[in-house]
């Protein structure tokens, strides 16, 4: 053996340390978005960074940056899908424009770099929101270059999520340790419903695709609560929820039945969030992301928690992978 | 003085005359003056004072270990906090998946020491293995300092970090009575752990632990493990209402196939003993090194022995499964595949050539015979019989079933070979490492170190450690940049986050420095044919500024390269054979050392003075290099012939 040829030893050396196969890797998932019109490709956040796959999970999630900063909430521009805005655990807002092939900070002027909830409006994608904890909410007016704190109204700047009404984008909510608020200004101003979820830690709002009046919200404890008539009022279901719930998603063809993420799997509702019956995963420590792609039919419903990312178009009764397959 | 030393090497220890250090095997080595420090260790001495120009790998060398040693200061920074803790979730549901990954990504940390890094990272290290300990004992995986069940795949690759501390500080007594406490889980003699049976002498479960043999197991076992398993094949095709291994992931309640998977496990796989099990062998092993007590040594080859005899009794093939009554096959309807980490699942017969040839290593260290070998050679020789060249490349069939028969063709690794070689020096041995090399070779793919390695130190990769240390280099350089951006939310890392960003690679300054087998082919212990230690700063390692290289290994010789890049200061050394000093030294023929031109003349590069030879016969020698000197040794050696222990080349002045 000669000692060129050796050196051939050294180039293939395996790389240090064993990815976990089909999962984003490093950890759990944190969130997902999904590309408004290829169902194949699909970025989700993991501790490993932001993975996007462009085969639908079988490449294996390849990373495309940002490791090391906990990926927590992705938001794709709705009229450009390669304008992709990542907040972290704890590291600001991160700007791609290239499809994830290239980042930059993105947070000048957000003074709390701990973002837990990002939004592009739907109408007028320059403008983007970030809920942060501690921070309040912040907003953009410039695709993310310049930010400036809209906090008028909101009592608790510890936040836990934020929503955009999909029919009307200058209508926000926000879930706080201390309850929801709503803007209907584009976050000019907040308020708050004394009457209604107030005091209590709301971690997850999911809007009726179909209906913007109907809104839910998850606070621990004490389950999902529904409003009927766009969080003027709140009631709770006959059943109450009782795990630790993360994430809320609303069917959107079915929208009646509605899917909580929790810290026991995931559990669905099919009667408006009256009760709530196990949907598959139980064994999952931790479900931080349900999104539905409305772009298949039936709708997939995508998981991001402890076990990767992982799906179903059977409303949770079989689950699937969504990493390359066994040799 | 150093011909005075000569005269009086008193240090030989044979393994005929144990029984002189029984009782109190540390402190018997050499002698000491505790009050004032001084050493008179008898040991013979040989003085370099040939100026040599440090090559580029002695630099390199150095250069890795000092910045190893700066790099898992910041890695230990990032990730531990004060306490000793990781930085990690406030629960931790992990089932029986424990601590191995969290103890493993401090693996390097202690034997960085031992081979020459700075001593805080043992401290370091001592600190964050109670803090480990804490703090999984709070998420309920360990009890009683140790692991309450899980299998020794993975005991075995937590325990690799354990094993170091004792090479790293024989006297420190915590750690010595938690190696005694632990292997007397395995052994028989702790009723609260009763792994072992001693009638049957085999393992009464293959999952075990602090909290005894786990005889059924539950889906909250299988936990977060469930999800990766999905990625295997299922464990057995007849799971009534379970066709693929998605099954893993899908616990609906109208169709539990999580909960039938694993109820089909724990009737079929959980009861009795399974190779992988033999990995507990380093276990007991440490714990002779600290005692030398013989029941430990006997506890290995009782277990090696019983393996053996059940292989014979299944045809020469290793069966992966013996029930409670010690039947092959008590709860696989008689079959001898089956097993949890054995010829079918999860990866198949691999895991059982590793096992035993840990285990045999392991044996022939504390006898000295190298019979214990015949076990894993023959498990070799299983898979290579049934082997195919596809491609120009030894194919071998890594799994069994009925249905299949053997299946599941792999390149067939090199690493085991080089492994066993390393003990043997068999020719036989070398010639399969001959074999996969040249097909890989003219294949094109050749990825494996130990390989590389090994044709270095049979003089035919003249480039492997200029590479290899360049690759440790940039893995380093790759790692802490990464560590030192971390901003991570450490709620959402899994338990391998830190082993996958663990920055001390220890196993080419293994192969390099000592001429030993790295440690992260699970559960092994160390194996060299050398040790260093610091005479002046009375350490383990190389001192400051020195560099080894083994250019060449043999059935009774060592060949080392050894340098002092240090130009300013002289450095002093004690070279041991083997990891324990079970390699007795018989002689050295050494050069480098000039004769005397006279006061006030500098030792000088001109003259390369002939080789000397000195005799030895004893477990180690001293080296007193000059500022700048270097020497190339030759080492004659009788391999595994004398007693094995942690114990260090001088009494502590205090003893923890």
């Amino acid at each position: 053996m000669s000692a060129r040829s050796l050196t051939l030893v050294m180039a293939l050396l395996p790389a240090v340390g064993s990815p976990q196969m089909g999962s984003p890797g490093g950890g759990e998932t944190q969130a997902i978005a999904l590309h408004p019109t290829d169902a194949e490709i699909i970025y989700v956040g993991a501790a490993k960074g932001l993975c996007k796959t462009t085969r639908g999970g079988a490449d294996n999630w390849p990373s495309t940056g940002l490791e090391a900063l906990s990926p927590r909430v992705i938001a794709l521009d709705p009229a450009n899908p390669d304008v992709v805005y990542v907040g972290t655990y704890q590291a600001g807002v991160y700007k791609s424009t290239d499809a994830a092939g290239s980042w930059r900070l993105a947070s000048a002027g957000l003074t709390n770099v701990r973002v837990r909830g990002l939004v592009v409006d739907s109408s007028k994608p320059q403008v983007v929101y970030a809920a942060t904890d501690g921070g309040g909410t912040f907003k953009s007016v410039d695709g993310g270059a310049n930010w400036h704190q809209a906090n008028r109204g909101l009592l608790d700047k510890t936040l836990r999520c934020l929503v955009q009404d999909p029919r009307d984008p200058d209508t926000l909510y926000v879930g706080s340790w201390h309850g929801i608020y709503k803007s209907t200004d584009g976050a000019g101003s907040w308020r708050a419903n004394p009457d209604g979820l107030f005091d209590v830690d709301v971690a997850a709002i999911a809007v009726d695709p179909t209906d913007s009046n109907v809104i839910y919200a998850a606070t621990y404890p004490g389950g999902v609560h529904r409003s009927g008539d766009g969080g003027r009022s709140w009631t709770g279901g006959r059943a109450p929820l009782l795990e630790r719930v993360l994430t809320l998603v609303v069917d959107p063809v079915k929208p009646e039945h509605i899917y909580a993420g929790t810290t026991k799997g995931v559990f669905r509702s099919v009667d408006s969030g009256q009760s709530f019956e196990p949907a598959g995963l139980q064994w999952s420590n931790r479900t931080w992301t349900l999104v539905f792609d409305t772009k298949t039919t039936p709708p997939t419903l995508y998981y991001g928690g402890e076990g990767g990312v992982l799906k179903t178009t059977s409303g949770g009764r079989w689950w699937d992978v969504t990493g390359p397959q066994r040799p | 003085m150093i011909q005075s030393t000569l005269d009086r090497m008193a240090t030989k220890v044979t393994r005929f005359s144990a029984v002189l250090i029984a009782s109190a095997v540390l402190p018997w080595v050499a002698s000491a003056d505790s009050n004032t420090g001084e050493l008179e260790l008898g040991v013979p001495a040989i003085h370099i004072n040939h100026s040599r120009t440090a090559p580029p790998w002695a630099l390199m060398q150095r250069h890795l270990i000092e910045t190893m040693d700066r790099a898992g200061q910041a890695f230990y920074n990032t990730y531990v906090q004060p306490d000793g803790t990781l930085r990690w979730k406030e629960r931790y549901e992990g089932g029986m998946n424990s601590s191995d990954d969290a103890y493993e990504g401090f693996r390097g940390f202690s034997l960085h020491h031992v081979l020459g890094g700075s001593k805080e990272l043992d401290t370091l290290h001592r600190h964050v293995w109670d803090g480990i300990t804490h703090q999984f004992s709070r998420y309920g995986q360990i009890y009683r300092e140790f692991d309450s069940n899980w299998d020794w795949m993975h005991h075995g690759e937590g325990y690799v970090s354990f094993y170091p501390l004792g090479m790293a500080d024989p006297y420190d007594q915590r750690f010595r009575e938690r190696s005694e406490r632990f292997a007397a889980m395995y052994i028989g003699e702790d009723p609260e752990a009763p792994n072992y049976n001693p009638d049957l002498k085999l393992m009464r479960a293959s999952m075990n632990g602090s909290r005894g043999p786990k005889m059924e197991w539950t889906k909250r076992d299988w936990i977060p493990t469930n999800a990766n398993l999905v990625y295997y094949h299922l464990p057995f095709d007849d799971i009534p209402g379970v066709p693929t291994a998605t099954g893993w992931i899908n616990d609906n309640p109208a169709d539990d196939q999580f909960g039938r998977i694993v109820k089909t496990m724990s009737d079929r796989m959980a009861r009795g003993d399974v190779p992988i099990n033999l990995t507990a062998a380093p276990l007991i092993a440490n714990a002779y090194l600290y005692t030398a007590e013989a029941k430990y040594s006997r506890w290995v080859t009782d277990y090696l022995t019983k393996w053996t005899q059940l292989t014979a009794e299944n045809a020469g093939i290793t069966p992966d499964n013996v029930g409670l009554s010690g039947k092959i096959g008590e709860y696989t309807n008689g079959r001898w595949w089956g097993g949890y980490y054995g010829w079918k699942w999860p990866r198949g017969g691999t895991d059982i050539v590793l096992a035993s040839l840990t285990a045999a290593k392991v044996a022939v260290l504390l006898t000295g015979k190298s019979q214990w070998l015949d076990l894993p050679r023959s498990q070799m020789g299983v898979l290579r019989e049934r082997s195919e060249v596809r491609q120009g490349v030894s194919m071998v069939p890594i799994r069994y079933d009925d249905s299949r028969q053997w299946h599941h063709f792999v390149p067939e690794p090199a690493h085991p070979y080089v492994h066993l070689w390393h003990t043997s020096q068999d020719r036989g041995d070398w010639e399969h490492i001959e074999r996969l090399g040249r097909l890989a070779l003219e294949a094109g793919n050749l990825s494996d170190m130990d390989l590389g390695w090994a044709y270095f130190v049979q003089g035919r990769n003249p480039s492997f450690p200029i590479q290899a240390l360049q690759a440790d280099l940039k893995l380093v350089q790759r790692k802490l940049k990464r560590i030192l951006n971390e901003r991570g939310d450490p709620e959402t890392w899994f338990d391998a986050h830190w082993l996958s960003l663990d920055p001390m690679p220890t196993d080419n300054l293994v192969r390099l420095t000592i001429g030993g087998l790295p440690v992260h082919k699970r559960g092994e212990m160390l194996h060299s044919y050398v040790r260093y230690f610091d005479l002046d700063a009375r350490k383990p390692g190389l001192p400051q500024g020195v560099a080894a290289l083994v250019t060449a290994i043999g059935p009774d010789t060592v060949e080392i390269e050894i340098v002092n890049t240090n130009l300013f200061e002289r450095r002093s050394m004690i070279v041991q054979g083997g990891a324990y000093g079970e390699h007795e030294i018989t002689q050295v023929t050494y050069t480098g050392t000039e004769n005397s031109r006279g006061p006030g003349s500098a030792p000088g590069d001109g003259v390369d003075p002939s080789e000397r030879s000195m005799r030895v016969d004893g477990r180690y020698f001293q080296i007193d290099l000059e500022p700048g000197a270097g020497t190339s040794v030759r080492i004659g050696l009788r391999r595994f012939s004398s007693e094995p222990s942690y114990a260090f080349p001088w009494r502590r002045d205090e003893e923890r």
